[in-house]
């Protein structure tokens, strides 16, 4: 009876935790901005985050499509206390190539200079109905303008042959302290 | 006539006003840290105020050595590099042409203490390459992210890796003089053909 329960133990386990996932990531394809001569960059007060800049460029694995400079625009409001801040807001491609808002932006302030990450939801432009999920991620500096990426969010599976070792060994211990 | 003379200083003002270039290198590529030694591979993704190189095939890779790391702050961890014992950062397009070879002054990564996401910052002394004089003393900076690891003070007493995106950027704005005489003489035509208006205007 115990082996039993042992079994459906492992082939519950199995089901539950097939596939696993670890975390979200920045992942390739993704649009890439940076500031070109004449943009404005990115601005941080107390309240406010925002981002003048350009995208440019595509980037893949090991390689970067050219594309039409277009404007990226960032604005958004929020607080930021002892170094982190939490701002909501939204950013629009030029070109019609995207647009996004997002609730929950952790910006970095690192001393004049900082990161910023977080979740986007896009609600428009022609690249829109290839990403269902977004994520945003770049930089900041005073002196050195800004710079970052938009790109789809995913999950990274954790292999399914880890899951399925882990629960037989506990099935073998289970059926061990059985014996023993 | 005053009025004709504040607009002709105001048009005057904005057309003498000098445009600038600023030669820069955006890059894109992976990180890693392995023993002390900082490593970038990656590609070039564009160019700004330089004869466009060759992207396609193209690297721009660099290597810094940890010098100590700084975590007095609990809420930031700092990582401060050097100068290796071999060229530090070498650019090259996509027909292997030599852009830009050069060393560390200085280069840091930083990051708030718990985040998989980090910024970079350096000077770059350039030593070689063919655009060697439009870089001179330059300023790199770059974010990391997608880090195997998150920022703490032990970070750097194991192995990780990322992906870093970035952009070197030449030391000085240069100065690309608009073409003034040719506007100044474009005016003066025109003061001379109001005043002449104005003049013949007069007579009748």
């Amino acid at each position: 009876m115990k082996i039993k329960q042992h079994i459906k133990l492992i082939a519950l386990s199995a089901i539950l935790l097939i596939p696993g996932v670890s975390s979200a990531e920045i992942i390739k394809p993704a649009l890439e901005f940076q500031d070109f001569t004449g943009d404005g960059g990115a601005t941080l007060t107390g309240t406010t985050f925002d981002i003048d800049s350009t995208v440019f460029t595509i980037v893949t694995d090991g390689d970067a499509i050219d594309i039409d400079d277009e404007d990226f625009i960032l604005t958004s409001t929020g607080s930021i206390l002892g170094g982190t801040g939490s701002f909501s807001g939204s950013f629009i491609v030029g070109g019609g190539l995207l647009t996004g808002t997002f609730s929950d932006l952790t910006v970095l302030d690192l001393g004049g200079d900082g990161t910023f990450g977080g979740d986007v939801i896009y609600t428009g432009g022609s690249l829109q109905g290839a990403l269902a999920g977004g994520r945003i991620e770049g930089f900041f500096s005073a002196t050195l303008g800004s710079g970052g990426k938009v790109g789809e969010v995913t999950v990274v599976p954790v292999p399914a042959a880890v899951w399925l070792f882990g629960s037989g060994l506990l099935g073998l211990v289970g059926v061990a302290r059985r014996k023993a | 006539m005053k009025n004709i003379m504040k607009g002709f200083g105001v048009v005057l003002a904005l057309v003498a006003s000098s445009a600038y270039a600023v030669p820069t290198l955006f890059f894109d590529g992976e990180i890693s840290f392995r023993s002390g030694f900082l490593n970038v591979d990656s590609v070039l993704t564009a160019t700004q105020d330089i004869a466009s190189p060759e992207l396609i095939g193209s690297s721009f890779d660099f290597t810094a050595l940890l010098t100590n790391v700084d975590a007095t702050s609990s809420f930031l961890t700092i990582g401060n590099f050097g100068t290796t014992s071999v060229t530090d950062l070498t650019v090259t397009d996509g027909n292997s042409i030599e852009l830009l070879t050069g060393n560390f002054e200085s280069l840091q990564m930083k990051g708030g203490n718990g985040f998989g996401i980090g910024l970079v910052t350096g000077v770059i002394n350039s030593t070689g390459g063919t655009l060697e004089n439009e870089f001179g003393i330059g300023n790199l900076i770059a974010f990391e992210f997608n880090l195997s690891t998150t920022f703490s003070a032990e970070m750097f007493d194991s192995l990780f890796t990322g992906d870093i995106d970035g952009r070197v950027i030449g030391e000085e704005k240069i100065n690309v003089p608009e073409p003034t005489p040719l506007a100044l003489l474009a005016l003066g035509l025109m003061l001379v053909g109001f005043i002449k208006h104005s003049r013949s205007a007069q007579s009748i």
